[in-house]
């Protein structure tokens, strides 16, 4: 909601997604299900209270499919580092979004905008990754033992 | 309760590994690929006009050598000034969009709309070639250019 009311990170409808980092950082101290509970409440209120009930059918479908790739990022390979999976949800996040916003509107054409999302998605990916990481570095042992 | 493995691993790793490099190879390679796509399947036939949808109707339609044409039974929440044209949604007039038409250049643009918090559609650039289409989704609005033959909405 607070993203809303800054201007679109170089193009409309392109935001850092800075409550990336809570979905994140639920599906790394708790679990798949809490991760999906939170994607689910950021999706449906953020709709509601930026009075935009319509984009839940865009960021719904793009935000579950991120996290389902996240999640087989993070659990079936171990080898990428957090920030690299939070760019690939990001990617996946903006790419799904745009070609189901085409597809709905009817207007193929705005699909020249999907490189640049993607690219603007990239760099999204890494600052929400970067926080993530930067938190679960900063906090201690001890409250990461009580919070899991 | 000890740090589950995933967590030890960010807590003890680098924020980047040598695997993140096969990650960015692959969405590099597509980037590339869809930049050459639409390089090659690029629309650029010159506008002949415009066309506003609401609600998925064709409402207005407009020539850049002449005026704005309104579909008959809509001319209530269609107000045209200048070159300017100020669309509702609704006889209630609640919500609207304002298009500016730019008869020279060729173009057209939404300058204000207020369907949201954020009003993406004012961001959107003008369409001035053949592509493109300048949507507001909480409104329903849809400007789409028009290259060819031009078929006015149906008046009167």
């Amino acid at each position: 909601m607070i993203e809303q009311l800054l201007p679109p990170l170089f193009l409309p409808g392109a935001k850092i997604g800075f409550a990336n980092v809570f979905i994140l950082l639920a599906l790394v101290l708790i679990g798949n299900k809490s991760a999906f509970i939170v994607l689910l409440l950021k999706c449906v209120l953020g709709s509601v209270f930026s009075g935009n009930v319509s984009a839940i059918m865009y960021s719904l479908p793009s935000s579950i499919l991120a996290l389902i790739t996240e999640i087989a990022l993070f659990r079936g390979v171990k080898s990428f580092s957090v920030i690299s999976i939070s760019v690939v949800g990001a990617v996946i996040t903006s790419a799904v979004q745009n070609v189901i916003f085409c597809l709905i509107t009817g207007t193929i054409a705005n699909l020249t905008y999907l490189p640049y999302l993607v690219l603007i998605a990239i760099l999204a990916g890494v600052i929400v990754g970067f926080t993530l990481y930067t938190i679960i570095k900063i906090i201690p042992n001890r409250v990461l033992d009580k919070i899991t | 309760m000890p740090l589950s493995n995933l967590l030890q691993s960010i807590k003890q790793g680098k924020p980047f590994k040598k695997a993140d490099l096969i990650i960015y190879s692959v969405i590099a390679l597509i980037v590339c690929l869809i930049f050459v796509f639409f390089a090659l399947f690029n629309n650029t036939r010159k506008p002949t006009g415009f066309s506003v949808s609401l609600n998925d109707q064709v409402i207005i339609t407009c020539n850049y050598n002449s005026s704005p044409v309104v579909k008959t039974g809509f001319e209530k929440q269609v107000e045209i000034e200048g070159n300017k044209i100020t669309v509702y949604t609704s006889i209630k007039k609640t919500h609207y969009n304002v298009i500016e038409i730019d008869h020279e250049n060729m173009s057209v643009d939404i300058t204000m709309a207020n369907c949201s918090l954020s009003h993406d559609c004012t961001f959107l650039p003008p369409i001035k070639n053949g592509q493109g289409a300048l949507i507001c989704v909480p409104n329903n609005l849809i400007i789409k250019s028009i290259t060819g033959t031009f078929t006015p909405p149906v008046t009167g």
